[in-house]
């Protein structure tokens, strides 16, 4: 089995450290980087550390990042895509259990949960009511209940590869990603998983751009209903 | 005063881009990103043509004599904030172009080192 870990980075010379390390025993897994134009030594250090990087010419923000990973997936023909943040936030060690449901034919998309058994790292007190808005919806308008429809660790199979390819949302992929699967009939379930909290580097979402995340995502995901299967 | 058949006629109006321009985004013609502004305009003036009572109290708190010319001012203000909104988006649209293109031009002259192409100056 081809395995991809795609690791969007965006100034994140310190986090990369932590993405190595925990990445140590790990060899059935390619590690490809998407340096996001990032202004710090992000790039250097990846290659200090002999590991594969795309350096993007321009910024594309996490969507655009994590698409251009999908892409090179495709292109080179991988069998499962795993996205890992590059911040450490993520334990490669849960990835068996990922890819799990894939291996077995159960799932298309398999999403890494804080929430299914509600240990570690559990993100702050508004970051969670926005989760659980977001879960919220989707029962709604999908019927299906996603624990942590914001996690970027997520592992995809060829299916899902291709698709995310042609089509990827822009800012805030997440939750709208999992509505275009759904409306799409592809499967999707969730494992698990413990995260830490981020190590250096700064964290994309503030206050203010919360309420926009919100917005903008909340009518993504209501137009993305309107549209009919397999309008991808 | 803001007549009935005015009131109805912007309402059908706003309603009518409305839908026209969240069936644009529905079918990935538009980017909802940089929609957005347009459909909040849309509610607002939906909002504005159902209720008389807004364009009164804004008329009221700007000190204009007619609720329309009140909208007609708030809208031109939002036309304005819209257009800009667009002017950001380019000029930033324009500096990636910059810098994606000088990134392709250099690649195509790493390329042609590849391909073995060797640049000797010769003098005049």
């Amino acid at each position: 089995m081809k395995i991809l870990a795609i690791i969007p980075a965006f100034n994140e010379e310190q986090g990369i450290k932590h993405v190595v390390k925990s990445f140590e025993n790990i060899d059935f897994v390619d590690i490809l980087v998407i340096n996001d134009c990032s202004k710090d030594k992000t790039s250097d250090v990846c290659r200090k550390f002999g590991l594969n990087v795309i350096d993007l010419p321009t910024n594309l923000g996490i969507g655009g990042a994590v698409q251009t990973g999908y892409k090179y997936a495709l292109l080179k023909d991988y069998d499962i895509a795993i996205q890992v943040d590059g911040d450490g936030q993520h334990d490669p060690s849960y990835i068996m259990e990922l890819i799990k449901p894939i291996v077995e034919g159960q799932a298309d998309l398999v999403i890494g949960s804080r929430y299914l058994e509600h240990k570690g790292f559990q993100s702050s007190f508004f970051r969670r009511l926005g989760i659980n808005y977001f879960s919220f919806l989707i029962k709604l308008l999908q019927k299906k209940k996603i624990t942590d429809p914001t996690s970027g660790f997520r592992a995809a199979n060829k299916n899902v590869i291709e698709l995310f390819s042609n089509r990827y949302p822009i800012d805030y992929p997440e939750p709208e990603s999992i509505v275009y699967l759904l409306r799409n009939n592809f499967q999707i379930e969730e494992v698990p998983v413990i995260m830490n909290e981020r190590v250096g580097g700064e964290s994309s979402i503030n206050a203010f751009k919360s309420v926009y995340y919100m917005i903008k995502v909340s009518t993504a995901i209501f137009i993305d209903n309107l549209r009919k299967i397999g309008l991808t | 005063m803001i007549t009935a058949r005015l009131q109805i006629i912007l309402f059908i109006a706003s309603l009518f881009t409305f839908i026209l321009i969240i069936n644009m985004i529905r079918k990935y013609n538009l980017e909802l990103k940089y929609s957005l502004l347009w459909l909040f305009f849309c509610i607002v003036n939906v909002l504005l043509a159902a209720f008389s009572g807004i364009s009164i109290s804004a008329a009221k708190f700007l000190s204009i004599k007619e609720p329309v010319n009140a909208i007609f001012l708030l809208s031109f203000v939002f036309q304005f904030f819209l257009i800009f909104s667009l002017t950001l988006t380019i000029s930033r649209l324009s500096s990636k172009l910059s810098q994606l293109t000088q990134d392709v031009g250099i690649l195509k002259n790493e390329v042609n080192e590849i391909k073995g192409i060797v640049y000797e100056r010769k003098n005049l």
